[in-house]
């Protein structure tokens, strides 16, 4: 099976459109992503976690690694996230308050990526998941 | 009022923009909306999306990077 996302490039950075699992509607909403295959685990936003109904406050610390230096963030287990076609349950994701010069509120990280193939095609500004 | 992702890139270049109402095409992309609240500031449109957590988490970086600047994630 197969699904071919979109991506964009703005603001210079592959962006992909996700629907992560809402408790407080029962349904799924839209998040746009960064994928990044430099991230070990998918981290979002704290904000946009606790607006679909997640506490943050309580899962295990773990100290990550970025660019910048080390920071700690929390784990949250993600209910149910849809990418296209495909459907993933109990994602463990790591909530984090992005540096607003990240120009991201979230990354698609390896955790998720290496579940499928996945195929980056520039030339068609595609990305194609396939399992 | 409704506006394409490209419409509000351009309108809204070096913003952040909080999109509701969401438009998708065929395969699942969303293609447009309507623009709930833009900032500069990314707090702030922060704050205006959890006011209203009913209209989803669509939130986004418009246009491009400044110039002089790049993101290592």
């Amino acid at each position: 099976m197969m699904t071919k996302l979109k991506m964009n490039f703005l603001p210079e950075l592959i962006m992909i459109d996700v629907r992560l699992w809402n408790r407080n509607i029962n349904d799924y909403s839209k998040m746009m992503i960064t994928l990044d295959t430099g991230a070990s685990v998918t981290t979002i936003s704290t904000d946009l976690l606790n607006s679909i109904g997640y506490d943050t406050s309580g899962g295990k610390e773990v100290r990550i690694i970025t660019a910048s230096g080390a920071a700690y963030v929390r784990t949250v287990c993600l209910e149910k996230m849809k990418i296209g076609a495909f459907e993933i349950e109990n994602i463990e994701v790591y909530s984090h308050t992005f540096p607003e010069s990240s120009f991201s509120l979230g990354v698609l990280g390896l955790n998720v990526l290496r579940q499928f193939d996945t195929s980056l095609l520039f030339s068609k500004s595609e990305v194609v998941f396939t399992k | 009022m409704f506006l394409t992702i490209e419409q509000i890139h351009d309108k809204y270049d070096g913003e952040w923009v909080y999109l509701i109402n969401l438009r998708e095409n065929d395969s699942d992309v969303v293609i447009g909306g309507e623009v709930a609240a833009h900032s500069e500031s990314r707090d702030r449109v922060i704050m205006e999306m959890l006011k209203h957590p009913e209209h989803g988490i669509y939130i986004f970086y418009a246009g491009k990077m400044p110039e002089g600047v790049s993101v290592l994630l």
